[in-house]
């Protein structure tokens, strides 16, 4: 699940790998002073966004991305520190799992062999007897799709940040 | 939303990484143009991503990240055991005689002391047009500015906790009993219990600010060398502002900070003893929303001399700006920026100062208004 999250910000799997194992390791040499074992998993998160904002900051992973791509990249990571979180920090694994399971097959299809079995959208349309530009819509239409049956728990706020803020005149 | 399909195939593109640079460019103008936009990526990019764990689970290989996990976590233990044990099942005389052996044995005994001693620290570096936040493991959160170099120690226990800060940063530190917790920088040191505050403290600017939200802090350190001799405490809604590289000026207490709001408060100024001449302003009551807005993404100038703003504006988006018209420098602005992007901040810049300008990229100059 983490892994995954890591690879939301930094797209090599092996890395998201590695990040993930540090922040293991840094929550066990810090388990001691963690104030409740409830803060392990925010623990968990920040500290894989920290990793790979750190990951992202070397000069030497720079120049593997496009500076548009970093940049959108960290913005991302921003957005995640301050205010959005993912599905996955919402333990709904389950009803995610369905959401993908009840897609109507034709979308259900082209989705898995893209998502899962990493097969380019030209791959999956010569093996499905397809246009191109079908493939990519019905990819775009189960993301829709699971986006329609997951609404109520997509990138909600933090919403408390705001409300105290600051002491009041 | 109806979406074109067009922006639908880029944007599969780049779930999938396939995209051209070009590409990339042409989908991302089209999020960052509107918050809807920007939603939408962001909650495709979302379920696409987390719908990873909706996988047929690769068992072997999260298997093998266990073990590899257990070695290392085994590797940690038997490093703080040998040192634990070391330490507490010996007393002191003990200690020193061993580690005077050690001395005499190998001269590079001292190293590993050493090493045992200097415990991790983390550095976090936000790059220009960035911003971030963290929170430390005892709950104290920190929001850093752009352009900002923030070290911490890895490992939080119940001794006092030092950070480093080059840079800006708003801090909630978190409050616990009998626990110091120091920010430092380049020139002063802030003490805090639990409280919030912003530390404005860039080593290219000539200004250092601390601004306290609530709670208290204790200042003290070092202005070119000399040494303030009394720290100083700050109240709520008071901002402490040093001037480094003057060597003439007074202290002073100021009631109100910004010109145009009422002066109710009209105590006369306090002198703060330093064993020398170095500038240090207090201002009793401060908006300080206007100075840690920043970190909700909002950027807030009140009647700032040019040449500050521009500094602020090239961290905060990551450009070069040249102020060609030197009579411009010290014009003042008031204004604030929130989700404007460079062309347009400038462009409003631009019109109320006025001024005329080139953009070329990153690279921003600012020109003498021609005549209209």
């Amino acid at each position: 699940m983490l892994v995954a999250y890591a690879q939301k910000f930094v797209h090599d799997e092996e890395v998201a790998y590695d990040l993930v194992q540090d922040a293991f390791l840094n929550l066990w040499r810090n388990f001691s002073s963690l104030s409740n074992p409830k803060a392990a998993k925010s623990y968990l998160f920040t500290s894989v966004r920290n990793n790979c904002l750190n990951h992202l900051s070397k000069k030497s992973v720079r120049n593997k991305y496009s500076e548009e791509s970093l940049r959108q990249k960290i913005e991302e990571i921003n957005d995640y520190q301050t205010a959005y979180s993912s599905l996955l920090e919402k333990e709904i694994e389950e009803k995610l799992r369905k959401a993908v399971a009840s897609l109507p097959e034709k979308y259900q299809q082209p989705f898995r062999l893209s998502r899962f079995e990493n097969q380019s959208t030209k791959e999956i349309a010569e093996q499905l007897d397809l246009p191109v530009r079908t493939v990519e819509t019905r990819i775009y239409r189960a993301l829709k799709q699971i986006k329609i049956e997951l609404q109520d728990y997509l990138l909600l706020f933090f919403v408390h940040r705001r409300a105290n803020k600051f002491p009041s005149k | 939303m109806e979406v074109e399909d067009k922006y639908k195939r880029l944007l599969i593109g780049q779930l999938r990484e396939e995209l051209t640079q070009k590409e990339q460019n042409e989908l991302f103008a089209w999020v960052y143009e509107s918050p809807q936009h920007k939603k939408l990526f962001y909650e495709l990019k979302d379920i696409w991503d987390s719908s990873k764990i909706a996988q047929p689970k690769n068992q072997d290989r999260q298997q093998e990240e266990w073990a590899k996990l257990w070695t290392e976590i085994e590797k940690l233990e038997k490093k703080t055991d040998t040192l634990d044990g070391f330490l507490w099942s010996r007393n002191l005389r003990e200690i020193y005689k061993i580690a005077a052996i050690l001395v005499v044995a190998f001269g590079a005994s001292w190293f590993l002391l050493n090493q045992l001693q200097t415990d991790d620290y983390n550095t976090l570096e936000v790059p220009y047009g960035a911003r971030t936040n963290i929170t430390l493991t005892d709950g104290t959160k920190i929001w850093l500015n752009s352009g900002t170099t923030f070290k911490y120690p890895a490992k939080l226990d119940q001794k006092d906790v030092d950070v480093f800060l080059e840079g800006e940063a708003f801090f909630e530190v978190a409050h616990l009993k009998n626990r110091k917790f120091n920010v430092k920088t380049s020139t002063i040191n802030i003490q805090v219990l639990g409280t919030s505050f912003n530390v404005k403290s860039y080593d290219d600017d000539d200004q250092i600010e601390a601004t306290l939200v609530n709670g208290s802090i204790r200042i003290e350190g070092q202005l070119d060398h000399k040494t303030i001799r009394e720290p100083i405490l700050l109240k709520p809604n008071q901002q402490a502002t040093f001037v480094k590289g003057k060597s003439d000026f007074q202290i002073t207490r100021i009631a109100e900070k910004s010109p145009q709001e009422d002066s109710l408060n009209t105590q006369a100024p306090a002198t703060i003893p330093l064993e020398s001449k170095a500038s240090l302003t207090i201002f009793e009551k401060v908006k300080v929303e206007d100075y840690t807005s920043w970190k909700d993404h909002v950027l807030v100038f009140k009647s700032e001399p040019l040449v500050d703003l521009v500094r602020q504006m090239e961290r905060w988006y990551d450009v070069k700006i040249e102020i060609t018209d030197k009579s411009l420098k010290y014009s003042r602005y008031t204004g604030t920026f929130e989700n404007e992007t460079i062309e347009q901040a400038i462009e409003a810049l631009s019109l109320s100062l006025p001024f005329d300008y080139t953009i070329d990229k990153n690279e921003i100059e600012i020109l003498t208004k021609k005549d209209s």
